[in-house]
């Protein structure tokens, strides 16, 4: 193991492994990556990779869509196949504001290049037949994405930066992380390394890695499941035909995705009451763990997905995985230096990992290496966050941020669990004259006054 | 004819199981449970013999804690009619279990008893033949083919020597192999169907039995951890090494 390096990376998942590949990709060899275990044991393994374009952030939304353009040249560069199946995405709307945000979308991902088509009901059942498709207003379609094997990206990124000169020590525990003058010691339990940046990628450990430098990393994650069923004959069929996958289907108004897998299919639900795991941490010996499923919490949106591809409810489930994906209180991904330290850099609290590794990746080492990132981040900027959130705050509104991830996204959509958190002195005086508040930085702020509502039970917040 | 199939819940057999640090047992908590593998089989069996007519009701029976529903659950979504949860510590031998079996048997009164040959968490390979003595029935165990015949079962045994088929009189316990089905998976409609099946809940202390431990558990610890491999630069020098160090060729 080397005692130097210029940046030290902790942390082994596709997250990692990606940003230790564009160090070295940007000409930064002398550069390693920490694992406590095997690359690939924490979520990435299990993750159903999914590679959705679809988001209303511009910051991550460019993320994605480089990530996407970059792993389809993976296989060519490294000679590792990653499994990525362009299939396109399906997104069914069966409200009319529904369709309207899917318009306002349209406008983000035309700015920042994202190939996003409409299509009607009947443009869905030509490519989806089995989607029944009779309640629906339309969809839209991103011909360009699809799914691909986590693990195998992860093993291809980590050949093009081990190929550039990069190192990876596996099964070995970073367990403090120190500032000296000019940089960091980071201390493992085979020894330490001294480096100019440190990088925190620790998925599941995440608040445990701040700990170390004193920073309240806002990640807790959430439980996931989805469900995988046995061949379908219906699809086995489609397969003998030589006709195409049907693609990712997602119905955002019964919240889940699906896709084909191996003759089956993959259903993937947000639901309500999905509880936050691992709020203190994995075990110390935590590796490919899975928690015990529980389909009851699932059960509205099976019904949903029973409705709309009847042919999932007539075969057998074969299993189902319920693992930890990290969620922040706002959804998205921390990305970039950390507040009041220099040169520790934070990319953690991916929901979205498999997809937004190649940018998240991409982007710090442009930040790092050249002193500046090349698109603009302020969406999963490190600073929106800082000490106010503490472990109660970000159990409630993580899980509010799962439950959300299907809504309508609205301009300007505040969200309500867990406020108020820190109120100024007039809050009260504010309230009783129909302050409608907002939140920044935990903070109740109002947004408007709405005076109509004043001593009404009516709560407004937008 | 009744099949009562008995099933247990153990940790599932993808986990990497962890020993807790005092030594006390294996980690359980926040560790995804299911099935015994050969309970499935057991279940499956009874399923196909009642597609065939000649049976007339599943009941599926666990032992266990208030969670281990779930493995009746499972049970009944694949086919069994109805279900008994036995709640008692999660910590109970076979001894015990086969008591508790044999209340469950008297109540019942199932022709025949449809086991898995051994539980994949304690590995005991008891419970089916305690059962088949306390009854006084007669047991096949092993099970990898099974027949249903007038009064007789005619059943393909598991030996070491190969393949066994006896014939074991009406009602009798059967102790279920791997091999012998391939159990189905239940559809996401079954298994919400389930859910309105019936679950008798009953008390272990209810029963009016001992089922207090005889053994006591000493310690639990980890195997010894495998050292980490060596790459070799030739086939020679594998052949050579399998040779002279492993000595296994
Ligand atoms: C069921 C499920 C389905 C999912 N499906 C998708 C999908 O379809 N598409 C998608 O984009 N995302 C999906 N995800 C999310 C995705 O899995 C995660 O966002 C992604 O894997 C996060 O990667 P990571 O590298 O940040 O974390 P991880 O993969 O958890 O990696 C973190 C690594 O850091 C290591 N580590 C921690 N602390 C230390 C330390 N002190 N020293 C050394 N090493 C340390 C850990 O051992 C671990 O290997 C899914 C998640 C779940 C649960
Ligand atoms: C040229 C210019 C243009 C600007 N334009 C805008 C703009 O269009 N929109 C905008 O939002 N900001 C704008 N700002 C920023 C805004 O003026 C300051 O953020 C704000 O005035 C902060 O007030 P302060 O410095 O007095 O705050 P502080 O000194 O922190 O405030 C003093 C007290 O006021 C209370 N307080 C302050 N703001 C609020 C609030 N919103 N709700 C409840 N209590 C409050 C706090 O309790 C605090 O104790 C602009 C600033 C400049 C320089």
């Amino acid at each position: 193991m080397k005692s130097k390096a210029k940046v030290v990376i902790v942390g082994g998942g596709v997250v990692g492994v990606s940003a230790l590949y564009h160090l070295a990709k940007k000409g930064w060899s002398d550069v390693v990556l920490v694992e406590r275990k095997e690359l690939t044991s924490g979520s990435t393994w299990h993750a159903a990779g999914l590679l959705p374009l679809f988001n209303m952030s511009y910051s991550v939304g460019q993320l994605h869509k480089y990530a996407v353009d970059l792993y389809k040249t993976l296989e060519e560069e490294t000679g590792k196949n990653v499994g990525f199946s362009v299939v396109s995405n399906i997104r069914l709307a069966s409200t009319k504001d529904r369709m309207d945000e899917y318009h306002q979308y349209a406008g983000v991902a035309q700015t920042i290049g994202v190939d996003v088509k409409f299509l009607t009901p009947d443009q869905v059942k030509e490519i989806w037949p089995l989607c029944n498709t009779s309640d629906l207003v339309g969809a839209i379609q991103h011909p360009e994405d699809g799914y691909i094997q986590p693990a195998d990206l992860t093993q291809a990124l980590a050949t093009g930066a081990r190929n550039r000169g990069a190192e990876i020590y596996r099964n070995t525990n970073v367990v403090g992380i120190k500032q000296i003058k000019n940089g960091w010691v980071v201390e493992t339990d085979k020894g330490s390394i001294e480096c100019e940046h440190v990088m925190s990628c620790s998925g599941n450990f995440a608040r445990q890695t701040g700990k170390m430098v004193g920073l309240e990393i806002p990640v807790i994650p959430v439980e996931h499941q989805y469900i995988v069923t046995e061949p379908h004959p219906e699809i086995q069929k489609r397969k003998k035909e030589g006709l195409p996958e049907m693609g990712v289907l997602r119905d955002s108004d019964s919240r889940w995705y699906m896709r084909e897998e191996a003759g089956g299919l993959i259903l993937g639900p947000y639901e309500d009451g999905a509880p936050c795991c691992y709020v203190d941490g994995p075990s110390k010996d935590s590796e490919y763990e899975l928690f015990q499923e529980d389909l009851d919490r699932l059960a509205p949106h099976i019904e949903g997905a029973i409705h709309r591809v009847p042919a999932f409810g007539e075969v057998g489930v074969k299993k189902v995985y319920n693992g930890a994906i990290c969620y922040t209180p706002d959804g998205n991904p921390i990305v970039g230096p950390a507040w009041g330290l220099k040169n520790f850099w934070i990319n953690e609290g991916h929901s979205f990992g498999i997809t937004a590794a190649g940018g998240a990746g991409w982007q710090l080492a442009e930040w790092i290496v050249d002193g500046e990132p090349t698109i603009d981040m302020l969406g999963v900027e490190p600073r929106r966050y800082g000490d106010y959130c503490s472990k109660s705050y970000l159990k409630e509104k993580n899980e509010e941020a799962y439950r959300n991830v299907f809504i309508i996204h609205y301009p300007d959509e505040e969200r309500e669990a867990a406020r108020p958190l820190r109120t100024a002195p007039c809050y009260d005086r504010m309230k009783k004259l129909g302050a409608v508040f907002g939140q920044k930085f935990g903070w109740e702020r109002p947004n408007f006054f709405c005076y109509r509502w004043h001593g009404t039970k009516r709560r407004l917040v937008f | 004819m009744k099949i009562l199939v008995a099933v247990k819940r153990v940790i599932d057999y993808n986990v990497q199981i962890r020993v807790k640090e005092d030594g006390s047992g294996v980690v359980t908590d926040n560790v995804k449970m299911s099935t015994n593998p050969p309970d499935d089989n057991a279940v499956e069996e009874a399923v196909k013999i009642k597609e065939s007519g000649k049976a007339k009701e599943i009941i599926a029976v666990t032992v266990g804690e208030e969670k281990a529903q779930e493995t009746v659950r499972k049970a009944l979504a694949v086919g069994a009619d109805r279900g008994i949860l036995v709640k008692a510590p999660c910590t109970i031998e076979p001894l015990a279990v086969a008591k508790i079996l044999q209340k469950i048997v008297e109540k019942e009164k199932p022709d025949l008893v449809f086991m898995g040959k051994q539980a994949i968490d304690d590995d005991c390979n008891q419970t089916g033949q305690m059962l088949a003595a306390i009854l006084n029935w007669p047991q096949a165990t092993f099970a990898s083919k099974i027949d249903v015949k007038e009064n007789v079962l005619e059943v393909t045994r598991e030996v070491d020597e190969g393949l066994e088929t006896i014939e074991v009189k009406i009602p009798s316990i059967v102790t279920c192999d791997l091999r012998l089905n391939e159990p189905r998976y239940a559809s996401l409609p079954n298994i919400m169907k389930a859910k309105k099946k019936p679950l008798e809940q009953i008390d272990a202390s209810e029963l009016g039995i001992d089922i207090k431990p005889r053994i006591e558990q000493i310690k639990v610890e980890e195997p010894p951890k495998r050292k980490a491999g060596i790459k070799v630069s030739s086939v020679e020098e594998l052949v050579q090494k399998l040779k002279n160090e492993a000595k296994v060729i």
